[in-house]
């Protein structure tokens, strides 16, 4: 359901896929210096994938916006992700997360994360990211709103307990479930879409487990920082808050007293939508890739 | 064969003590036993770093002779790459130290190229030949005869015509002889009498020299030979050295030659390049993938 409030962001999302897939970022509202990145790089645009794009998908798997004062029309910040298409017929698939800020008359940020590798060892991106994503999208009863300061401060408290392994610090249901890169990866016993190579490496401390669960068997220890945290949009009729943010992972560190399963250092650009309901994190969706270790998003 | 003065093989000797130890206290993580100057700046991928993290925190090996080591003993600086071993797994590590008049060392600049990395652009493995890279190229640094010595002007501007050559297609600006091997990550790029890359279908482009190559297309994927910095040259042995980025739009909409990229990504580039009588004779590099429009230099130096 979109509400007629968030529908004229929620269309400028769209619009801005419709025309990735023909090439012509002409059909957009620009303005004269709207900067663009596309995975933390500032490039010109009508570049990277924007030269490359050949379709998109009908529909984006979660949208968040949030309204902003402006001069004219509906002012304010939009971001979703969603499938496209690169290099046409013999092209490859990727997942496309963009964040688009308008002033109302025209879009100045256009922030972009092109996720080019099938995740965790698959050879393909999972079905589920053509699909809306309901769940995300639910309007929730009044008694369970928050302000935006209350959606912030949840989805800190997850990022503060992954980064420091503290299980309590997390304002989790207990049947959160997370989805990333399109696959669910807490509460998955059976892990359904994930490639024996990753079950037998017993990932996550365990795909069987719930979000907390897995922080206090110690999982993500090589997680070293999650910094750089940027709340870029939150919409509290729907609890949801989006998260832009790096993780950090040193590697195999020499005396580290733990095995870390990423061996080289990099930094994962992550993008985490939370859903906040009654206080509680009710579901978590992100997308992510990795790239070298200290990389900066370009803004 | 050419000479050099005797103070220049002494400031020779003293900047590659710098390098040898580098490698020596790396896979033990020793970084505080360098002569490092207080503010000393540190870069791993073109990234700001704390000296001690990235590679410094993951090897745990280095080896003891390198392939290639370019210096300018005037400047203070020396390039040079090797092999060395990352969480049990090979990698290329490339570095560049300057060292200031008191013997400290104040810049590090250090290319890390890792295979079967999740945080490469290139979702293949990548080619390396890491007993190629074992150590010292043969020739490489052997002596030009004083009447042959390119300038250090002279170095800069062949290391530019290539690298103009190649982004443009234009194969007229590249000042290379016909017989030049070009060897990236250890494996020979050209001139391959087996006419393949190892473990790759036969490739016709692989049996051409460097001009051949740009003249006949091979290198039209290549957009721009970006962000060129870090030039380090040596006039005595006709050795220059170039950082750099070449882009790689990927499979641009309408484009009818070949992309090997389906996506856009860039390339960046440690290359040497052996300059005799006018002409590159040996060409060198070492190459991994980053996001496109990466830039070598981090974002507060800037």
């Amino acid at each position: 359901m979109i509400t007629a409030r968030g529908g004229g962001l929620e269309d400028l999302l769209g619009e801005y896929y419709a025309a990735l897939a023909g090439g012509d970022p002409g059909r957009l509202p620009l303005a004269a210096d709207v900067r663009f990145t596309e995975n933390g790089q500032r490039i010109a645009i009508g570049t990277g994938l924007w030269a490359t794009a050949t379709g998109a998908a009908d529909s984006r798997v979660v949208t968040v916006s949030e309204e902003a004062y402006g001069p004219g029309g509906t002012a304010g910040s939009v971001a979703g992700w969603g499938m496209i298409t690169e290099g046409g017929a013999d092209g490859a698939d990727a997942l496309l997360g963009v964040r688009l800020k308008t002033t109302g008359k025209a879009i100045s940020e256009i922030e972009t994360l092109v996720v080019r590798r099938a995740p965790f060892g698959r050879t393909a991106f999972p079905e589920r990211l053509l699909e809306p994503s309901a769940a995300m999208a639910q309007i929730l009863e009044p008694a369970d709103r928050g302000t935006r300061e209350d959606l912030v401060r949840a989805a800190s408290g997850y990022l503060d307990s992954v980064a420091r392994d503290d299980a309590v610090l997390i304002p989790a249901a207990d049947d959160c479930v997370r989805i990333e890169n399109g696959l669910q990866t807490v509460l998955n016993p059976d892990a359904d879409g994930f490639p024996e190579t990753f079950v037998s490496s017993g990932g996550l401390g365990g795909l069987g487990l719930g979000v907390r669960a897995q922080i206090r068997t110690l999982a993500f220890r090589y997680i070293e920082d999650i910094r750089d945290r940027r709340f870029v949009a939150a919409d509290t009729e729907r609890g949801l808050v989006l998260v832009c943010c790096f993780f950090d992972h040193p590697g195999k560190v020499r005396g580290a007293g733990f095995d870390s399963p990423i061996a080289a250092p990099n930094s994962m650009l992550i993008w985490e939508l939370f859903k906040v309901a009654g206080g509680l994190i009710r579901r978590i969706e992100a997308i992510g890739a990795a790239f070298p270790y200290g990389m900066r998003a370009g803004w | 064969m050419g000479e050099v003065s005797q103070e220049l093989q002494e400031r020779r000797a003293y900047l590659c003590s710098y390098a040898d130890r580098y490698f020596e206290l790396l896979p033990s993580g020793g970084h505080q036993q360098l002569p490092i100057a207080p503010g000393v700046i540190f870069t791993e991928n073109g990234q700001r770093l704390r000296l001690g993290q990235g590679l410094w925190a993951t090897a745990t090996g280095a080896a003891r002779t390198r392939a290639v080591t370019v210096l300018d003993g005037p400047a203070g600086q020396i390039a040079t790459w090797g092999m060395v071993t990352e969480a049990g797994r090979d990698a290329i590590l490339g570095v560049r130290l300057k060292v200031d008049d008191e013997g400290l060392i104040d810049e590090i600049d250090t290319f890390v190229v890792r295979f079967n990395d999740m945080a490469s652009t290139f979702s293949g493995s990548g080619l390396l030949d890491a007993q190629r890279l074992a150590g010292p190229t043969p020739g490489l640094l052997d002596l030009v005869d004083e009447g042959d010595r390119p300038s250090a002007a002279e170095l800069r501007r062949a290391a530019d015509g290539y690298l103009d050559g190649v982004s443009s297609g234009e194969a007229g600006l590249i000042p290379v002889a016909d017989d030049c091997p070009r060897i990236e990550n250890g494996v020979q790029t050209v001139l391959r009498t087996d006419g393949l890359l190892p473990g790759r279908a036969p490739n016709p482009a692989t049996a051409m020299g460097v001009a051949q190559q740009v003249r006949e297309g091979v290198t039209r994927h290549i957009a721009a030979a970006r962000d060129r910095g870090m030039y380090i040259t040596d006039p005595s042995r006709g050795l220059v050295m170039v950082r750099f980025f070449f882009d790689h739009p990927g499979a641009v909409r309408g484009w009818q030659g070949r992309a090997p990229f389906i996506g856009p990504n860039s390339m960046p580039a440690w290359e040497v390049f052996k300059v005799r009588d006018g002409l590159i004779r040996h060409i060198e590099a070492i190459i991994a993938w980053f996001p496109y429009g990466y830039p070598w230099t981090p974002e507060e130096q800037r």
